[in-house]
């Protein structure tokens, strides 16, 4: 009797333990783990702005005119591959994935994050209100790394050469076993357009904050990319709408000049930025101590600017160095702010031979960066004045916003013949117009294993 | 009545008084007499020897009691005597019957080693003991067969090994299992004094019982236990250990006047200009701010190079040696006291570690212990286990390798030993009169900062078992075992305001209104608390059937076995804490604040953190072995394993494990007939197990994180990537070998020979960057095969009644190789990770090996490194190291773990001393040594002694290959020259580990034994292959320490 017992008591034991199984083992090893199947989970994905808004590209300002080293600076660069970037080499100039600044990575793990929203949103069939401003955000982010990403690994948009020249690699979907290929750069363009323009109608018309996208950003990123493309009608109308949204200017005459950065900030973003991101932290562009002014640009500041002192400070050996950026930190930012957008319009006005809506929109810019005692309003006579004076505003307000490369590859297409100089130890470097280094070389351990084409060298 | 028993004592005591005479004789079961053995009467501790036939007379005091035959090649006996009985015959068993008396434990069950078909390796006691210390695992690769530290693949602590590894992903230490279950807490907290004996399961057949955790191997240690039956006996162990300083000098260090010339000239060149002109006044050396005070006029250039002279002569190792380090001492006191009764039988002990280390840290450790087993009823018992430890930790001084942005030069305290303050945080000479007086003083001490700043750690582990073993029929008996562990961690950093950390912080955050300031960040300390708990429970439930049928023998078990661990954590920070009144100051989290220096907004770091992990496990067993006539042995055994591994459907959770084996004792056929061997046992195994990775699962997962600082609210990144076509990494393994013996156990041992295939092995391969997925991603990247010898032999080279020699040798082969490697392309530059061997994809490779860029000499005009770029001498370091060589331009050099390791324990003893000698060798793998990076140099401080040999004038590239400082950077060039040939090292090396000298004093009416002893450890290399003055086990990283000797004098005691 006790012998059965015994039996059926373990066998018993056995059984519980088994059918308990399931429930037991359904326990979470990891809290903090999650798949991810909520808005409220696709939102966090969104939020990581370490992934999301953060290491947008600096190989182009690298590459560009604003800024130049010295010697002793070149020479005391870490990694090598950072001087073959400044000095315009045509290969190895990506720095190695150990040594950080894998900015083809840096690309592609933002879109990762993007396409997997999209696919999950998709996948969840999430479709609400609430989930159609993540899908247009994850769209808008998306949108904004192929738009970085092509002005630095491609020549610039030309409407002949468009469909031929070589692209971006579009992902549109995170399935790591697909595999890549370049697209073209028209392609590329249309993916961004498309992106934006299915993002617009979902898009929220605020958000807490500029880190996450809203309709203004969209239209933003559309004249943004309208402008390099030049379709001035588009990229106005875009400019315009997304002022509508937002149009806040800091007065730079009340502003401490003196201060180590004296753009005021609230969570590190400044309040003329309409959308809100930024560039890989740690290279010579963002070493602000490195990276002297262009003395050819200085000089371009008339007296009574304002951002001669908000901007730069001088060092002891008569160098100035960049200080005003707009995280109150030393911090660079790429995204979209309110002076970009009325430069983008005064610009687009210009060139569509509006001088008075050009000057008028580019005041608006002005009367906030001019000493007030002495500001006297532009007025332009003809386009060509006009688009000058315009396009000199432009590059004296959007320093060190990873803007510069992609404006010079668009003046030289137009005919404006810009060549770069640079001496490196006596030795003189130019980059002549429409040079095939305008396209960046892909990093050669991506063309090693996903064998996709090279720009040509 | 009374008077008759007095009477009786009286007549006794006169018996007392008188001596008595004992003869007798002492045989063995061959009748033959037997000499030297020895006889002890208990009671006076009288001793005799015998003679040449084995007689013995022996006077003492004492009418009747215990006489005690000792003998080291016998089993020790005990006979009584009493006045019917003053002529004896003794007969002794020889020793060698003990060794058929193996018993393994696999954590599962108690097996003989005679009937079991796996690989089990066992350490008695008596040789774990040889060595002395606080922790028990260290002790293992001196003494077990097949067990080796590897110390060339992560520059972490050095990683134990079973026959190599199994699988590259996943737990990659061994299982420990301390009598029936894993032990979850930390190992540490295991006292060795309480250790029996440890198996070391090695095949497939031994380990497959424990599941996907076995994969590298099972430990088993098994813990000492009361016995039935028996007095109480107390046994006392203390031990003092002395540990040398260790050896700074082993670090390769710049000289002090290399580098301050070095800066000298970087400065002439203008090198240090942008950081000097810059606004954050980032921290400069000594020498450039000296330099720097020189140009502004601030100081005469007289007195700065006189200056400049003095710290030439200075090696900031000699103050750390002097003032820093010094010797550790580790007390350690144990007592046990065991003892049982028919139906009961207990063990108790307590023991006590305190070790001060050589930085001044301490660690304490408490272990209190209670084991119990009862009989209930003649079918029924009942164990319990209890187990306490508490253990504590403080910090001590700041070593050479904790001091930030040392340099050679700097003087860390003055000739009376004050202390002297070294630049940290910001340039040295801003900082020192920055703020007016009004800022807290910003510099920073190391020879006394660890005064003011302190990290304790105190842990607490309740390990509570109960086992119960119920007898249904005979041979069939059910047990239930259950074990609780709760591990308390607290943990604490206390930075006082006196410290640098808080009075940096305070200042960082100030800002100066109105003529005077404002804390942000509150005065008085700084606190970081963290609490870890562990809470881990195991249940099983078994069937055990062991019956003899016939002939024949059946063990078999099967059951089912629950576990979980949650482990909750959290840390949490305190500013303006005042341990006077237990208060602490108000914090603003939400908004930036300048950076008093730099004007950068920043935040207060809330340093906050919680989180939870609960793993579970639920599994079933099987394991049967039926031995025929003590002849043939059949054995099986499977396992299921099903976890909570977050996102695999339940139905995907279960993994198989199972093996099979056999065993056939030649020696015991009829038609076997040896003298020389009278044992011979052979066996094979082959057995299967597998290990899933968490990115298997069959979807993307991601992990929360705090609030985003920008839109305040909590954000998720990506951790696991859904691959549909990752797979499951496999393992196979099969097993021969044969176990013998000679004549009177002259030699004995074992020889296994072993195959091996992991298929689908987990490992980080180079992926394409445009996938956007994180890279290093787990993927299936290859296929190996294993294979290996393990020989353990003993032999007994002298036995002399009063010399006895015995060696005991383990020897290790292991070779494995790619099979197959998964992935189209590849990079050769992967091949060559400085940092640590990745997995080679080179089929027929070993899976660690180390590649080496080939070295072409050093270019005789200019000094600079020279490799070889598609069969040409080439300086184009960035094809080099990028995709310009290919994988078979490397030079191969071999295996990056060792292929040939093993130990050599030699124990001599003679009359009452023994004398044991514990030598380990590795051998057949290679290293790669550190050498001068100029643009670690240049940009980050990090020198090394190399830069005196390099390469100065034309013609030194004869006699170096250390490339000349061209005071410019390329480190392209520089990850050439440390991945290249030139600095590629054999491993082979040959170490004493430790030696021990034992006295055992005569045994005393006062206790059964006493022993003293003697113990040296970390002796040192007796032979090394490389010339480059490196020990192999202490090559990877930066500013390793070779662990220091130890010096230890111990008492043993059993009452």
């Amino acid at each position: 009797m006790n012998r059965i017992w015994n039996t059926v008591a373990t066998l018993s034991f056995g059984i519980i333990l088994m059918t308990g199984c399931n429930k037991f083992l359904e326990e979470k090893s990891d809290k903090s783990l999650a798949i991810p199947t909520t808005a409220d989970d696709f939102k966090a994905l969104l939020n990581d702005w370490g992934y999301v808004n953060s290491d947008f590209a600096s190989m182009g300002e690298a590459c560009s005119d604003d800024f130049y080293l010295t010697d002793e600076d070149y020479s005391s660069l870490y990694y090598e591959s950072d001087k073959r970037l400044y000095s315009w080499m045509p290969d190895y100039v990506t720095r190695s994935l150990s040594g950080g600044g894998h900015e083809w990575w840096h690309c592609y793990k933002g879109i990762y994050v993007s396409n997997s929203i999209l696919k999950g949103l998709d996948e969840n069939n999430l479709r609400d209100r609430r989930a159609n401003e993540i899908r247009g955000q994850a769209l808008v982010f998306r949108a904004a790394r192929y738009l970085d990403g092509i002005q630095i690994w491609a020549p610039v948009y030309n409407r002949e050469t468009a469909a031929s020249d070589l692209g971006m690699v579009i992902r549109l979907d995170p399935d790591m076993n697909l595999p890549s290929v370049r697209a073209t750069v028209q392609e590329t363009y249309d993916q961004i357009l498309k992106d934006l323009a299915e993002a617009l109608p979902i898009l929220p018309v605020s958000t807490i904050s500029p880190a996450l996208p809203t309709q203004a950003a969209a239209h933003g990123l559309l004249a943004r990319a309208y402008l390099i493309m030049g379709d001035y009608d588009r990229a106005l109308q875009n400019a315009e709408q997304s002022l509508s949204f937002q149009s806040n200017l800091i007065d730079f005459n009340d502003l401490d000049e003196q201060a180590s950065f004296p753009i005021p900030v609230t969570n590190q973003i400044s309040s003329e930025v309409v959308f809100f991101t930024r560039m890989y932290g740690s290279n010579m562009v963002n070493n602000l101590d490195i990276a002297k002014i262009n003395p050819d640009l200085y000089g371009m500041y008339q007296d009574g600017d304002r951002r001669k002192a908000v901007y730069f400070r001088a060092d002891n050996e008569g160098h100035y160095l960049f200080k005003g950026t707009h995280m109150g930190h030393s911090g660079l930012i790429t995204g979209i702010t309110t002076a970009e957008l009325l430069l983008i319009s005064a610009e687009c006005y210009a060139r569509l031979d509006d001088v008075d809506k050009a000057a008028l929109t580019l005041n608006r810019l002005m009367i906030n960066r001019l000493n007030k005692q002495s500001y006297q309003p532009y007025q332009f006579q003809d386009k060509h004045i006009a688009l000058n004076t315009v396009l000199a505003e432009r590059r004296k307000e959007l320093i060190f916003r990873g803007l510069r490369w992609s404006d010079i590859k668009r003046l030289n297409r137009d005919g404006a013949s810009i060549t770069l100089h640079r001496t490196i130890n006596g030795q003189n470097l130019n980059l002549m117009p429409n040079d095939k280094r305008y396209a960046i070389a892909l990093p050669e351990d991506v063309i090693e294993i996903s064998g996709i084409q090279q720009n040509s060298r | 009545m009374r008077i008759v028993l007095l009477g009786c004592m009286m007549i006794m005591m006169t018996f007392v008084q008188g001596q008595v005479l004992i003869k007798g004789v002492v045989k063995d079961s061959l009748d033959n007499g037997l000499t030297n053995v020895t006889v002890l009467e208990q009671k006076s501790g009288r001793r005799v020897m015998t003679d040449q036939l084995g007689k013995f007379e022996l006077i003492t005091v004492n009418d009747s009691g215990n006489l005690v035959f000792q003998h080291v090649g016998y089993r020790e006996r005990m006979k009584a005597f009493d006045p019917n009985a003053r002529e004896l015959l003794i007969i002794l068993d020889a020793k060698v019957s003990e060794i058929e008396e193996v018993i393994i434990s696999t954590g599962y069950q108690h097996v003989p080693k005679e009937r079991s078909t796996g690989s089990f390796a066992t350490v008695s006691g008596e040789l774990f003991n040889q060595q002395v210390g606080t922790d028990i695992l260290s002790r293992l690769p001196a003494i077990a067969n097949s067990v080796v530290m590897d110390a060339g693949r992560s520059q972490g602590a050095p990683q134990m090994m079973v026959r190599g590894l199994s699988t590259i992903n996943g737990p990659k230490s061994p299982l420990i299992v301390v009598d029936n279950f894993p032990y979850d807490g930390d190992i540490n907290n295991i006292n060795p004094n309480i250790v029996e004996n440890i198996t070391i399961l090695k095949d497939a057949a031994a380990s497959s019982i424990w599941g996907a955790r076995a994969a590298n191997g099972v430990i088993v240690i098994t813990t000492k236990k009361g016995t039935f039956n028996k007095e109480t006996t107390i046994d006392l162990n203390s031990m003092l250990m002395i540990g040398e300083r260790p050896d700074l000098y082993y670090i390769p260090q710049m000289a002090a006047s290399d580098f301050v010339e070095m800066e000298q000239e970087l400065y002439r060149r203008g090198f240090y200009r942008s950081k000097l002109n810059s606004a954050s006044k980032p921290l400069i050396s000594p020498v450039v701010d000296l330099l720097d005070l020189v140009d502004q006029g601030m100081v005469s250039k007289e007195d700065a190079f006189a200056q400049m002279d003095k710290w030439k002569t200075i090696d900031t190792r000699d103050q750390f040696d002097r003032y820093v380090y010094k010797p550790s001492f580790t007390q350690q006191y144990f007592l046990s006291a065991s003892g049982g009764s028919p139906a009961f039988s207990w063990i108790s002990s307590i023991g006590y570690d305190r070790d001060v280390q050589s930085l001044g840290g301490t660690y304490q450790r408490l272990n209190l212990r209670f084991q119990n087993t009862y009989n209930i009823t003649d079918k029924l018992s009942l164990t319990t286990d209890l187990y306490y430890t508490l253990a504590r930790n403080r910090s001590g001084r700041e070593g050479y390798t904790n001091v930030p942005s040392l340099l050679p030069y700097m003087e860390i305290a003055d000739e009376s030993g004050n202390a002297l303050a070294i630049p940290r945080g910001n340039r040295k000479s801003f900082l020192d009169s920055f703020g007016d007086g009004q800022l807290l003083d910003w510099s920073y001490y190391p020879l006394t900062d660890w005064k003011y700043q302190s990290r304790n750690n105190n842990a607490t582990d309740l390990l509570g078992k109960v086992e119960l073993q119920y007898e249904i029929t005979a041979g069939l008996s059910a047990g239930f075992n259950y074990q609780y562990e709760r591990q308390g961690a607290l943990s604490s950093t206390l930075a006082d305001e006196d410290s640098y950390m808080a009075r940096d912080y305070i200042n960082r955050f100030t800002q100066f209104k109105n003529g005077g300031v404002e804390y942000i960040v509150p005065r008085g300390a700084i606190l970081d608390k963290g609490s870890q708990t562990l809470i881990a429970n195991n249940i099983r439930g078994r069937l055990n059937y062991n019956k003899e049928v016939g002939r024949g023998h059946i063990a078999a078990i099967a059951g089912i076995e629950v576990r979980s661990a949650n482990r909750q954590s959290y840390t949490d920070r305190f500013y303006g804490y005042n341990a006077n009144n237990m208060t602490v100051g108000n914090i603003d989290y939400r908004h930036t604040y300048p950076n008093v220096i730099t004007g950068g907004a920043t935040y207060i770091q809330n340093n906050q953190s919680i989180g939870e992990t609960d793993t579970r496990f639920v599994s079933q067993f099987a394991n049967a072995a039926y031995s025929y006539d003590n002849r043939y042995t059949v054995s099986a055994s499977m396992r299921r394993d099903a976890s909570n591994l977050f996102g695999l459907k339940t139905n995907e959770q279960w993994n198989p494990f199972w093996s099979a084996g056999l065993a056939w004792k030649l020696s015991n056929e009829n038609f076997y007939r040896s003298d020389l061997i009278p044992y011979l046992n052979v066996r094979g195994t082959y057995g299967f197990s597998g290990n899933v990775d968490p990115s298997m699962v069959a979807v993307n997962t991601v992990t929360y994180a705090n609030p985003s600082v920008f839109t305040g609210i909590p954000f998720a990144r990506y951790t696991n990537f859904y691959n549909p076509q990752l797979k499951w990494e496999t393992s196979k393994m099969m097993n021969l070998a044969i176990d013998f013996r000679t004549k009177n156990s002259r030699l004995s041992g074992a020889v296994e020979y072993y195959r091996k295939w992991g298929k689908n092995l987990f490992g980080q391969a180079p992926i394409d960057l445009t996938t956007g997925i994180n890279p290093s991603m787990q993927r299936n990247v290859a296929n190996m095969r294993g294979h290996g010898v393990d020989v353990e032999l003993t032999t007994i080279n002298i036995d002399r009644p009063t010399f006895q020699w015995r060696t005991v040798v383990n020897f290790s082969l292991y070779k494995d190789a790619i099979t197959s490697y998964h992935l189209p392309r590849t990079l050769a530059q992967q091949y060559v990770n400085v940092a640590a061997p990745p997995i080679s994809g080179i089929e027929g490779k070993p899976v660690y090996a180390i590649y080496a860029y080939k070295w072409a000499g050093l270019d005789p005009a200019t000094g600079e490194a020279q490799g070889l770029l598609n069969g040409e001498i080439s300086k184009d370091y960035a094809s080099i190291v990028g995709v310009g060589t290919k994988e078979e331009d490397l030079a191969y050099f071999g295996s990056a773990i060792p292929t040939r390791y093993g130990n050599i324990l030699n124990a001599f003893s003679y009359g009452a001393f023994n004398l044991q000698v514990g030598i380990t060798y590795k051998q057949g793998y290679w290293f790669r040594r550190s050498s001068i990076n100029y643009t670690d140099l240049f940009n980050n401080g990090r020198g090394h002694s190399d830069y005196s040999m390099r390469w100065q004038n034309p013609g030194d590239e004869r006699i170096t290959s250390v490339p000349a400082n061209l005071y410019s950077t390329n480190n392209n060039r520089d990850r050439f020259y440390e991945g290249s040939s030139v600095l590629v090292e054999k491993g082979d090396h040959l170490r004493l580990q430790y030696i021990r000298l034992a006295y055992d004093l005569p045994r005393l009416k006062s206790w059964n034994s006493l022993q003293l002893y003697f113990n040296m450890q970390n002796v040192g290399l007796l032979w090394k292959a490389n010339k480059a003055g490196i020990d192999p086990d202490f090559s990877l990283g930066r500013n390793r320490l070779v662990t220091p000797r130890t010096w230890s004098f111990g008492i043993k005691i059993k009452i």
